[in-house]
């Protein structure tokens, strides 16, 4: 017994065990490259390759097909020094800060009551999806109508109860507030079904546990509910800012390449410097610069998170 | 979760793969863009932006010079962004043998070193077309400062009046823009009572856009200098420009005219005079199509005059067939190329319900098809009077895209006259040079 173990255990063994060991991970890791390869080479190519050379072309004079020179910081500078950038921004800004919250409160109200709605749920959830699944450019050409100032329903039916019809595409006013209607409508079916994904998560025995100690239902939506619910607030929330900061079909939809100042938003700057001024080095900075504000923000989410985010088991 | 991998997984993962494979080849085939080499007498690629119509009608003319030449001949139409594509195309070496060009873009493009000189193969005897048969004014977008000519205009689109003859009844106007300039008569107060009488209807009359199609053509049609021989912008200074300014500031301020800024796909001008909503509109021939298919009379006649029947200098709005140096069939692109411009090619294309007018003379049978408009025949003599977009908007790719969103700023100001609305342009212009 006491040989056997210490031929098992002789150095020679041990070594030829862990070649083995070492040759099994080896191809297990081989194997698992060679899965994920075509996804691997699919990031690299059209994910991590165009980011490094934004980020290059960030630091480079080029207009898209002369040589590229080194430009330092001049790009950020024009950047940051242009006024009308100045206002994009400030536009995209208006633009999330409507969007977002007025997009979230809608759908968490819409899906807690569609959680009644019984039979009719399915129906709803369709209903309230089909924007969704509809191309940005056949909902702008609905909403081209609904914003037009000579036949609009929609500025009918504000005159018709007193209230001011504005010329939604043409007033600086109006304009992102627009945008932003459009947005709501067509992102809140999305946040409706997620919503009710994490509301048919929360487990029923808490709610009815609340029930027999006589919780009322605003006692069980704001201790219960929007507790449990607060990891699906944070991703619509992480996920809506982000792709409101990068709103651009809708205004080229509209407008083409001509959208005056007020009607102008980051991204769409980004695409008129890059290929309208032939200027890739100043477009490529300002899509740095939203990269950065965009990946500050959400690390701000994510640290704050841990204060107001609760994860069940 | 379990480790081991079942053989449906296993071969679900492989056809995965073998899609996803499959998948990067037909990316990377639609990306290419170049074309064929075929044996024999060569073969050529040529791309254009086109609606559906368009499109038809360039796969025919294809097939057509294919059929005559011998020449295997792709057209490919591009859909949505053009420029970007084109760009793309350009920086990765992949466009296409001939390819359209704006005339806005017309001066960068060339910078990318990928456009042949066309002077030489011009002149030569082998061309179907010459410099000499263009209308004065169009190649100007086409060659740079030093002479060189990278693109040939494909057809133009000069700035006309048209008009809605049943609105302007319906508003009492007891003769047609077209009768005044038969009749000598088709002056600045006889656009102003023409105004007058549909803004009392509560239609609009004629409206207003930014950009150097419209601006420079109210200028330049009441006798006004824009621009110096230099290209230097001058129309803060020139008398004639600050009275025509002047007017159209007063006609802004009664609501003659209405400031169309930039108006949305689907609320534009054109989609107002379409509806019956407009009076007049100053477009090209590109609207003629849809009007076709509209119920009420329309005509075209050129911009008012001093004299009430001289036609004046206004904007003509052209493209260009360019060849790339990195053609596969040299010999081919440019033979193709120049017959695209050339008289039969102009006519093959635009005979038959074309939308533009003929770039080179001797074609009026193009413009006065079906006697519409019944002035049609004005398209030519407008064209060759006419001027193309400034040098400095042509070669300052920047300037061109701020101009328009500048002058639309400072008219929704509504705090400038028309003299400090001139200042202001012109320094922006002037300091784009």
């Amino acid at each position: 017994m006491g040989t056997a173990e210490s031929e098992a255990v002789s150095p020679r063994n041990l070594v030829a065990a862990r070649s083995a060991r070492r040759r099994r991970n080896l191809n297990e890791h081989l194997t698992g490259f060679a899965f994920l390869a075509p996804q691997l080479i699919g990031l690299v190519v059209f994910m991590v390759g165009p980011l490094v050379f934004a980020l290059i072309l960030a630091f480079s004079h080029w207009d898209g097909f002369g040589t590229r020179s080194f430009a330092g910081l001049a790009n950020f500078e024009k950047v940051i020094s242009d006024p009308q950038l100045r206002r994009s921004a400030v536009n995209t800004v208006w633009f999330t800060v409507l969007q977002v919250p007025v997009a979230m409160l809608s759908a968490f109200a819409v899906a807690f009551m569609l959680q009644r709605a019984g039979r009719m749920k399915s129906f709803y959830r369709t209903f309230y999806f089909a924007p969704v699944v509809t191309s940005s450019v056949a909902v702008a050409a609905i909403w081209l109508w609904l914003f037009n100032p000579d036949i609009s329903p929609l500025n009918n039916l504000l005159r018709s109860i007193g209230l001011p019809a504005p010329d939604w595409l043409q007033d600086a006013r109006f304009v992102i507030p627009a945008f932003a209607i459009v947005g709501i409508w067509q992102g809140l079916g999305y946040q409706i079904v997620m919503f009710m994904a994490g509301l048919e998560n929360i487990p029923v025995t808490l709610l009815e546990a609340a029930d027999i100690d006589g919780a009322g239902e605003w006692q069980k939506l704001r201790r219960i509910t929007l507790p449990l619910l607060s990891p699906t607030i944070l991703f619509l929330s992480i996920t809506s800012i982000i792709g409101s900061f990068q709103v651009f079909d809708y205004i080229y939809v509209f407008m083409d390449t001509t959208a005056p100042a007020p009607a102008r938003t980051v991204v769409y700057e980004i695409v008129q410097i890059a290929f309208r001024e032939f200027d890739f080095g100043t477009a490529s900075a300002l899509a740095a610069i939203l990269f950065i504000v965009l990946l500050a923000l959400t690390a701000v989410q994510l640290a704050v998170q841990k204060k107001w985010v609760h994860y069940t088991e | 979760m379990n480790d081991l991998i079942s053989r449906r997984r296993l071969l679900s993962l492989g056809a995965t793969t073998v899609g996803a494979m499959g998948a990067g080849s037909l990316l990377s085939a639609c990306g290419s863009g170049g074309s064929a080499v075929e044996a024999g007498k060569g073969s050529v690629t040529w791309a254009a932006w086109a609606n559906p119509g368009e499109a038809e009608r360039f796969k025919k003319y294809s097939a057509d010079y294919q059929s005559r030449t011998g020449v295997k001949t792709t057209f490919q139409a591009v859909v949505g962004d053009y420029q970007a594509k084109l760009l793309s195309q350009l920086a990765g070496s992949a466009a296409a043998d001939a390819f359209y060009v704006g005339d806005g873009q017309m001066a960068k493009v060339a910078e990318s070193k990928q456009l042949v000189d066309l002077t030489s193969y011009l002149s030569s005897g082998n061309s179907p077309v010459k410099e000499s048969d263009f209308h004065p004014g169009l190649l100007e977008v086409c060659k740079t400062p030093d002479g060189k000519l990278f693109g040939l205009p494909v057809d133009c689109n000069p700035k006309v009046f048209w008009f809605n003859a049943d609105l302007l009844a319906k508003a009492g106007v007891s003769q047609t823009p077209a009768q005044l300039f038969d009749a000598g008569g088709w002056t600045q107060d006889a656009l102003t009572s023409l105004l007058d009488n549909v803004r009392k209807t509560g239609k609009r009359g004629m409206i207003l856009e930014a950009g150097w199609f419209d601006l420079p053509a109210w200028l330049t049609t009441f006798g006004g200098t824009v621009f110096d021989a230099d290209g230097k912008a001058v129309f803060d200074t020139d008398e004639k420009s600050q009275q025509a300014m002047a007017w159209l500031f007063e006609q802004l301020a009664s609501g003659n005219i209405t400031y169309g800024g930039s108006l949305p796909k689907g609320q534009g001008v054109d989609a107002l005079f379409y509806a019956g909503e407009l009076a007049t509109i100053t477009y090209g021939r590109w609207i003629l199509p849809n009007l076709k298919q509209l119920k009420f009379g329309y005509d075209i006649v050129p911009l008012p005059s001093p004299g009430g029947k001289e036609i004046m200098p206004v904007p003509v709005a052209t493209a260009a067939i360019a060849v790339n140096t990195k053609a596969k069939s040299m010999d081919a692109a440019l033979a193709f190329a120049a017959a695209y411009v050339s008289k039969d090619g102009q006519k093959f294309r635009l005979s038959g319900g074309g939308n533009a007018v003929p770039a080179v003379a001797g074609l009026d049978e193009v413009v006065t098809e079906g006697d519409l408009p019944a002035h049609g025949k004005l398209f030519t003599e407008i064209a060759t009077k006419g001027y193309p977009i400034p040098r400095v908007l042509a070669r300052n790719v920047q300037l061109a895209s701020d101009f328009p969103t500048y002058m639309d700023q400072l008219l929704k100001s509504k705090a400038e006259t028309a003299k400090s609305f001139s200042q202001k342009l012109v320094a922006k212009l002037n300091g784009g040079q």
